[in-house]
């Protein structure tokens, strides 16, 4: 009996060892299949031993164990197994970051449980969002923010008690959020929170899927009622919604946790308004669609309609996942609609695009991820300060006739004793380019009226004509006087009141407004061809692998709050794990790319840089580095694989709260020479490099080049110069040649002695004229620019037409370059001339 | 590389018996030699290097040694012995003990002189099983010296013996006459195949069932800093106890059972040493082989002749003082040798001790059990400071704020495997789960022997594949 029992207990451990071996194909190219195929996940990427060296590190070996780990046959099967079973039979209610509720409802924890959040970080965020609204607008958007409320909001009845105790803790965030919109005076917020509340309590179809994050078809109808009822009450006609069809789709908490949930029933609403037309529908300037539609990507879609019946102008929708499916439904009111995600704009010079872009602009903000929307989007464009008048230096106010300046405590007071009192402020120096305002925080004890008054010239002597006036509540006030550059560099006279009173002022401040600062760009010191890096996209919350049923993505929250300043990229971090995404650089640094830091730490610290191998990882410590950093100027070197570059990275700058300032960030290779990356992080950069360069208009080939009557078109040292006299400049480009199908990009290097705006026509095999329809605009910098367009094989096969700028002025065209498909490995890249 | 991984089970463990049995009988202990190098250079890196080193060092040692034994030059012996030994420990002391001892110089150097400038942190990091691995050095070149077993010819052998990838980096601590017999002649059939695979995997359940499910509980309790109650500080060092025990045992039976795969009967490491009626007793089922190897060559060789019963109490205190050494460079480790090595004496001048018939055996074990249970606080404590916070927490003086083991909602999988941890102590004290299924003919333990197998193995792989890392606690040792 124990021998017979034992052999067949010892063959059942045997067949269970040999099962993975025999299960999984041997190549990695199967291995990676069946995965895909069983799994419906993405594998982990294989990371080959590049160096001798690397045999000998255990860190090779952990990166080899992980991709083991990860690639075991069935693995998703088993986590399944496992998370079901511990939800069933030990009342498991946590998953990672999801909850599991009452009658089996998922709840997703980062909505709720974000520990590196604060008041201080909140406060902070709607006091930008406040000033951004109470501030002059000098730019030609209307802004609205809609706050769209959590799940758990909306159904808390459905919530475990535990996750109820940590939305509890948390409620601090919604009450502030609520609080905020309900006083706001500009009526420029919508909180979608009172009116899920409305829609729940009329109708018994749910606004949530239980296992998912998102809202079903009738939230969906709810928010977009609510949007357009805001946007201009009477447009929305509850008869337009129709149902349009019924799908199964599993939930993606469902996914995320590995739990066995049945798929969720999806109806499916449109809107039918009658008389609206869609005019197109274009990707990335694209008229055909990509496969895999994603709702990431950005949309525009143009529509038209009977007079009133749509919404007039340009509207930029920055959006999140809660317009995962109501994009077309919501472009019914609109004639052009563009629909981004919002960390497309998030860096500051592309929100500022936006705002000088658009006519409208409407960002969805999902309660969980505010704080941090709301900090990083308008911390850009609101005003930022370059020179302040405050009680200690009050010996710069000149005071008027009966007006006593004096100190009190961090302010200054002035006491009037007559009608129109007066003080005179000292003008600053500011760049020429660039939008100012003098900001006035000011605290009265009555109504009253302000006036300020500037000089154009310097001899001017001040007059109404050159005034301003704001009326004043009683209490505190921010005014904002615009100023152009030459008005904030002389002297100006500020009337608190006409009458005689008192009055207490912080400090006056003539800031920059109506946008950020320039983008700041990082640069090396080491040599003169010494490349820049653009200041990086910031990705906070935004981990990589969505797809993918194993989370191995980012676990922790960002706990930085990032902001610019003159001297480098200021990182004010309020946890012990703040991190910024720095984009791929994607460039050829030789086998020892180099990353340098100049770093200010508030004291000594660990650096650590994350890096990936392969597509669809998440950060993780085995593919880390870390230096130290001391207490104040550190300048930090990471030596980075090769294969690092071709994807995100991640830095962390130290590992304790306090203030970060990232003073210069570039690459290099390891023996000196830097490489330069692209500088504009709205554009296509981050698809531009797997392309392989295949043709070059340069010097040498201006002869195909021919220039409309606005534009004379000449070669130039290394450029060609096309002299605009009018402000429709346009250069036509030699047909490029028949290209295998696919996606090309054309990259153009340009300097402009303005900001003004680029547009590439192009031809398909229907038409031989250019129009609006087929065309790309890329927004152009003063000073040398990058630009890039994405184009298919067939417009390649007629003339493009490029319009430089829509400014007179000479544009210099330093380069253009034809970006193809990555060929076959081994295949030498393929450099055509034009001509 | 540790044993419940999915690498290791997985693809380790397939291809190096794949290789072992194709291999031959002249090839094994090759295979052995090198899959126990790529075992260690896994987890280790570099380190690898010093393993080799070591191997070399104490072959060539132990040659010197039985050549100063044939040519009868007793000192010449005892001066390679001596070498031997102090450059074993030598390395251990330099890779264990020298950033403790620097800390302790700076700390006495400040306190002594306000203006003391520090010495550097050396900032030596351990290799992982070099505790094992330096033992199996000196039990090499000691044995070889007393003539109990032959030195190596083949240095291949030897580096078998000291990088067998079963007890590498964790124990048991084979001492070398153990097993000298096995190196060149051993059975290998598929009835020992089959007999250590179901000692692996009842290994593997005690690992990844019992120990890796408490862990939450001991985790949670000794992770609060302050505001600990006494209800949550007991269970917490409830299942602490349960999770090291699980833990250990489970890994000294994966050992075994991999071993007796590959040839080889390892000495067994544990026998339910909860059960036990007093310390004396406890260490006589806990951490056998570190404790036989303590005897054999630390304590016998000091207590050869006939010493006085104060004399004798002296060396076991020494002797306990080092195994708490041996298991870190901190000072709780080190009271944690004090406190048992107090007991043993005690227990000594008493008369309590093993192999006395003792009434009431079950209060002397729960006893037992508590003051074993006391201890694990310094075991577990990161410095004396929180062992100190965490006895007055289980007394009551915690200033509890909370419990944060409910704090999440109670893990139940946390508590079951508690619970059916605990029901062990109330087996008999003659009873050994593993002994049984092992050896019993019955049909009830043919019947267990092929459930757990399947059973157990499912639950086993489920948990593997879908839990992070967990490393063994006696790794850090």
């Amino acid at each position: 009996m124990r021998a017979v029992s034992l052999r067949m207990a010892g063959m059942i451990f045997l067949a269970w060892l040999a099962l993975p071996l025999a299960m999984t194909p041997w190549t990695k190219a199967g291995n990676e299949k069946f995965i895909r195929d069983w799994e419906k996940r993405a594998p982990a990427a294989w990371t080959g031993i590049r160096h001798g060296r690397e045999w000998f590190q255990a860190g090779t070996y952990q990166r080899i164990s992980a991709i083991c780990e990860d690639r075991v046959p069935l693995r998703s099967f088993f986590i399944l197994a496992h998370n079901t079973a511990s939800e069933r039979l030990f009342g498991q209610d946590r998953f990672e970051k999801v909850d599991v509720g009452r009658d089996g409802w998922l709840f997703v924890r980062d909505a709720y449980d974000r520990p590196t959040e604060n008041l201080q970080h909140a406060r902070r965020a709607l006091r930008l969002l406040d000033e951004f609204f109470l501030k002059p607008g000098r730019y030609r958007a209307d802004v609205r923010v809609v706050i769209v409320p959590e799940k758990h909001l909306v159904y808390p009845e459905n919530m475990s008690r535990a996750g109820s105790r940590d939305a509890g803790r948390f409620r601090w965030r919604h009450d502030l959020l609520k609080d905020f919109m309900d006083h706001h005076p500009s009526g420029k917020l919508l909180g979608l929170w009172p009116h899920y509340l409305r829609a729940k309590s009329r109708t018994r179809a749910w606004l949530y899927y239980p296992h998912d994050t998102h809202h079903t078809a009738h939230g969906a109808m709810v928010m977009l009622k609510s949007i357009v009822e805001f946007l201009q009450p009477g447009l929305w006609n509850d008869r337009d919604v129709v149902q349009n069809g019924r799908s199964k789709k599993i939930g993606d908490l469902t996914l995320m946790a590995a739990l066995l949930r049945p798929h969720d029933w999806r109806m499916h609403l449109d809107l039918r308004r009658p008389g609206i037309r869609r005019v197109s529908r274009t990707w990335l300037g694209r008229s055909d669609v990509i496969p895999g539609d994603d709702w990431e990507d950005p949309l525009r879609i143009i529509s038209e309609g009977p007079a009133g019946g749509l919404l007039a102008g340009k509207t930029l929708l920055l959006h999140d996942s809660a317009f995962q499916y109501s994009r077309d439904p919501f472009s019914r009111f609109f004639t052009d609609l563009t629909c981004r995600h919002y960390l497309d704009v998030i860096a500051s010079d592309g929100f500022r695009y936006a705002l000088d872009e658009y006519d409208r602009i409407i960002v969805e903000v999902g309660e969980r991820m505010a704080v941090t929307i709301l900090q990083n989007l308008f911390q850009s464009v609101t005003a930022e300060s370059l020179a302040r008048v405050h009680a200690g230096n009050l010996r710069e106010i000149m005071p008027g006739r009966a007006v006593e300046v004096k100190r009190s405590g961090n302010d200054i007071l002035l006491n009037y004793t007559h009608a129109d009192p007066c003080i005179f402020l000292p003008g600053r120096k500011v760049p020429s380019q660039g939008d100012y305002a003098l900001r006035v925080d000011i605290s009265v004890s009555k109504p009253a009226v302000s006036q300020l008054f500037w000089l154009n010239a310097p001899r001017q002597t001040y007059s109404e004509a050159r005034s301003a006036f704001r009326s004043l509540q009683t209490g505190r006030n921010y005014l904002y006087f615009p100023l152009e550059a030459e008005q904030a560099g002389l002297p100006l006279r500020f009337d608190p009141d006409t009458a005689s009173g008192s009055c207490r002022i912080p400090a006056f401040d003539i800031c920059r407004v109506a946008g950020c600062s320039e983008p700041r760009i990082f640069s090396g010191t080491a040599s003169p061809d010494n490349s820049r890096y653009a200041l990086p996209v910031l990705e906070q919350g935004r981990g990589g692998g969505r797809a993918s049923l194993v989370q191995e993505n980012l676990a922790a929250s960002p706990a930085a709050g990032i902001a610019r300043s003159e001297a480098g990229l200021a990182l004010s971090a309020s946890g012990n794990d703040p991190w910024l995404i720095l984009p791929p650089v994607k460039a050829d640094l030789g086998p020892h790319p180099v990353m340098e830091v100049v770093l200010d730490a508030p004291e000594k610290t660990l650096s650590q840089i994350f890096y990936l191998d392969g597509p669809g990882q998440g950060f993780r410590e085995a593919l880390s580095q870390s230096l130290t950093a001391r207490a104040g100027s550190s300048r930090l070197r990471f030596v980075l694989p090769p294969a690092a570059l071709d994807y995100p990275l991640r830095f962390d700058p130290g590992c304790s709260p306090g203030e970060y300032l990232i003073k210069s960030l570039l690459f290099r290779p390891a023996a000196g020479k830097l490489h330069r990356s692209g500088t504009e992080a709205r554009t296509m950069v981050r698809q531009i490099y797997p392309y392989t360069m295949l043709l070059e208009v340069n010097e040498q080939t201006v002869g195909g080049i021919t220039g409309n009557v606005q534009a004379k078109v000449r070669r130039q040292g290394n450029g060609m110069l096309v002299a605009a006299t009018g402000d429709d400049p346009c250069i036509y480009l030699p047909r490029i040649g028949d290209f295998s199908d696919g996606d090309y990009i054309l990259s153009v290097r340009m300097d402009s002695q303005r900001e003004t705006f680029s547009q590439l026509f192009y031809l398909d095999r229907t038409v031989s004229a250019y129009s609006e329809a087929r065309q790309a605009g890329r927004a152009v910098h003063a000073g040398p620019n990058e630009l890039f367009f994405l184009l298919r094989a067939e417009h390649l096969r007629k003339p493009l037409r490029f319009d430089p700028g829509c400014h007179p002025g000479t544009y210099l065209i330093r380069s253009m370059h034809l970006y193809g498909a990555v060929p076959e490995p081994g295949e030498p890249p393929q450099v055509i001339q034009a001509n | 590389m540790v044993f419940s991984s999915v690498t290791f089970i997985f693809y380790f463990l397939p291809i190096v018996l794949a290789a072992y049995f194709l291999a031959g009988p002249k090839g094994r202990n090759f295979v052995l030699f090198f899959s126990g190098l790529v075992f260690y250079l896994w987890g280790a890196g570099e380190v690898v290097f010093l393993l080799i080193f070591l191997v070399l060092l104490d072959w060539i040692f132990a040659w010197l040694i039985s050549r100063a034994l044939l040519k009868q030059q007793e000192r010449v012996k005892t001066l390679w012995v001596v070498l031997a030994v102090c450059a074993n420990m030598g390395m251990l002391a330099y890779f264990k003990y020298a950033n403790f001892f620097m800390a302790q110089v700076n700390q006495t150097g400040r306190w002594l002189w306000p203006g003391f400038s520090p010495l550097p942190d050396p900032g030596i990091l351990l290799p992982i099983g070099i505790s094992f691995f330096t033992f199996h050095g000196v039990s090499y070149v000691v044995d070889v010296a007393n003539r109990r077993a032959r030195a190596l010819k083949n240095p291949v052998d030897f580096g078998m013996y000291m990088s067998m990838f079963p007890q590498l980096v964790a124990g048991p601590i084979v001492r070398f006459y153990q097993i000298a017999g096995q190196i060149r002649n051993r059975p290998v059939s598929w009835d020992q195949v089959f007999s250590g695979a179901v000692r692996f995997v009842h290994g593997l359940s005690k690992k990844v069932i019992i120990a890796d499910s408490v862990c939450v509980l001991a985790d949670q309790a000794f992770g609060v800093k302050t505001g600990l109650g006494a209800g949550a500080g007991w269970i917490g060092i409830l299942a602490y106890s349960m999770q090291i025990y699980f833990d250990f045992s489970g890994y000294s039976d994966m050992a075994i059972g991999l071993g007796r795969m590959v040839g080889f009967e390892l000495p067994e490491n544990f026998r339910r040493p909860y059960s036990s009626v007093s310390i004396t007793d406890f260490w006589q089922r806990w951490h056998i082989t570190l404790t036989q190897w303590f005897r054999d060559y630390v304590f016998l060789p000091m207590s050869v002749g006939k010493k006085s019963e104060i004399r004798i109490s002296a060396n076991l205190m020494l002797i306990f003082l080092l195994v708490g050494f041996w298991h870190g460079a901190n000072w709780t480790f080190i009271l944690f040798g004090v406190y048992h090595g107090f007991w043993m004496v005690l227990e000594r001048m008493t008369g309590q001790r093993l192999g006395r018939k003792v009434s009431f055996a079950w209060m002397w074990r729960i006893v037992t059990y508590l003051l074993v249970i006391l201890s694990m606080v310094l075991f577990r404590a990161g410095d004396v400071g929180q062992a100190w916070a965490y006895y007055r927490s289980l007394l009551g003086f915690g200033h509890a704020s909370g419990s944060p083991l409910w704090e999440t909602g109670i893990p139940w999988q946390a508590v079951a495997a508690l619970a059916a941890g605990l029901v062990t102590l109330f087996f008999p004290g003659t009873f050994v789960t593993g002994k049984y299924l092992e050896t019993s003919d019955s049909k009830l333990a043919a019947g267990l022997r092929l459930g757990m197998t399947a059973g157990a193995l499912t639950v086993c792989a489920v948990l593997v594949i879908s839990r992070h890392f967990s490393p063994f606690i006696y790794f850090q040792f």
